[in-house]
């Protein structure tokens, strides 16, 4: 919790015009945002963009913040909302209500998760990744949203558009599926 | 921060299994972004500054015309109630010299005109004939100012356009105004109402101005053609 208001002191000091803070603020969070917004976008060059767009949207709103919640969460928010205008641009939203096999194809493609990193390198990793792949859209979102985003399930419930319930039973549904995938490799809870 | 007791299932374990992943921003994109961040700082200033600037421009000259107008009122000698009380003789003695009225010395480029073309000390557009006939005259002064006043011809179309344009209550400001200007000051003003969209009364100012002013407009284009 304290690293999170930390962020949100970063984000605040930021808005009072401390450049150096932003650099701070974005280096503890860059990569867990790019590995959430590549996850659900699922293409590297599109994935840039949304990553551009995010951070161009949390500078542009800064002085509407406030820490009312966890910075993070506001962060993951934008987020999750660039990469639904990212859908709704190259109209693949309806594509990924579902399995998506092209996304399946290039997570495995991916130089994290192709055959040879799975095999050598990180076999957890590499079927996580596959198996994410896999999830439909708004499980993979929910899921996302909660593990790695620190959202609550009403937060998602929320930031999705749907009722607590149907959040939780997709965090439930998300996490039996990665759970058979990764055998294992699952984390025990 | 939101209650945790709902939590389907413990997302630490996830999260470091999916910190695990590699894969990161490239560093041309953390530039370009670190890079918007400080841009988006630097120009705050300029996006406030840039149209205050122009706010206190437009206020500073309203403010400026309108004390202009306020403090014109200071020097008048006359008010129009002394304008009115006062006896009406006529034409008293068009000989007398205006020096003697003890008005503002004529300025340079005035001192070759003749009396009659010096502006009168009272505007010629009162609303009542009365006051035509009895304008200001400094006490201890000839009446001779009414000559003078009088002197000046005023079209008569200017004189109608000018006393539309202006309320009575106006009328004392503006006479006052109007003489406490230079005929420099008074086309500039003039060209002011113009460019500000004030075209009528523009016009019933430049009438009265070259009603008090003959010939000057001419002279000024022949000297900046």
């Amino acid at each position: 919790m304290e690293e999170r208001d930390a962020d949100a002191q970063l984000m605040l000091r930021y808005v009072a015009g401390d450049a150096r803070a932003f650099e701070e603020l974005y280096e503890r969070n860059r990569t867990g945002l790019w590995r959430f917004i590549r996850r659900l976008v699922r293409d590297a060059a599109a994935t840039d963009d949304v990553f551009q767009e995010c951070w161009s949207r949390v500078i542009g709103s800064r002085e509407r913040y406030r820490p009312t919640a966890r910075f993070t969460t506001w962060l993951y928010r934008i987020a999750h909302n660039c990469c639904m205008d990212h859908w709704r641009k190259s109209g693949r939203r309806a594509a990924h209500e579902t399995t998506d096999d092209d996304a399946i194809a290039a997570a495995a493609d991916s130089p994290a998760s192709g055959p040879f990193a799975i095999a050598v390198a990180d076999e957890a990793r590499g079927r996580l990744t596959l198996a994410l792949a896999r999830l439909p859209e708004d499980q993979r979102v929910a899921f996302l949203l909660y593990a790695e985003g620190g959202l609550s399930v009403a937060e998602i419930a929320e930031q999705t558009g749907t009722g607590a319930e149907t959040a939780k039973s997709r965090l439930r549904y998300a996490v039996a599926r990665l759970k058979e995938a990764l055998g294992n490799d699952a984390p025990v809870d | 921060m939101e209650p945790r007791n709902e939590e389907p299932f413990d997302r630490e374990p996830w999260r470091r299994l999916l910190d695990a992943d590699s894969g990161a921003p490239t560093q041309d994109m953390d530039r370009r972004i670190l890079a918007e961040a400080r841009r988006a700082l630097t120009p705050r200033v300029a996006r406030w500054w840039l149209p205050a600037s122009l706010a206190a421009s437009v206020l500073l000259a309203v403010l400026l015309v309108q004390r202009q107008l306020a403090d014109s009122g200071a020097p008048v000698p006359v008010t129009e109630s002394d304008v009115l009380s006062a006896p009406a003789p006529i034409a008293a003695d068009d000989a007398t010299p205006a020096a003697a009225l003890e008005l503002p010395a004529p300025r340079q480029e005035e001192s070759a005109k003749p009396a009659a073309n010096l502006r009168p000390p009272l505007l010629l557009d009162l609303s009542t004939p009365e006051s035509r006939r009895a304008p200001a005259a400094p006490q201890g002064a000839s009446s001779t100012a009414d000559a003078t006043a009088t002197a000046a011809p005023a079209p008569a179309q200017a004189q109608a356009e000018a006393e539309s344009a202006v309320t009575p209550g106006m009328l004392k400001a503006k006479e006052s105004y109007a003489e406490s200007r230079t005929p420099e000051e008074w086309y500039a003003a003039i060209e002011a109402l113009r460019t500000s969209g004030r075209i009528k009364e523009a016009d019933a100012e430049l009438a009265r101005f070259k009603s008090e002013y003959p010939g000057w407009l001419e002279r000024r284009q022949q000297q900046h053609p």
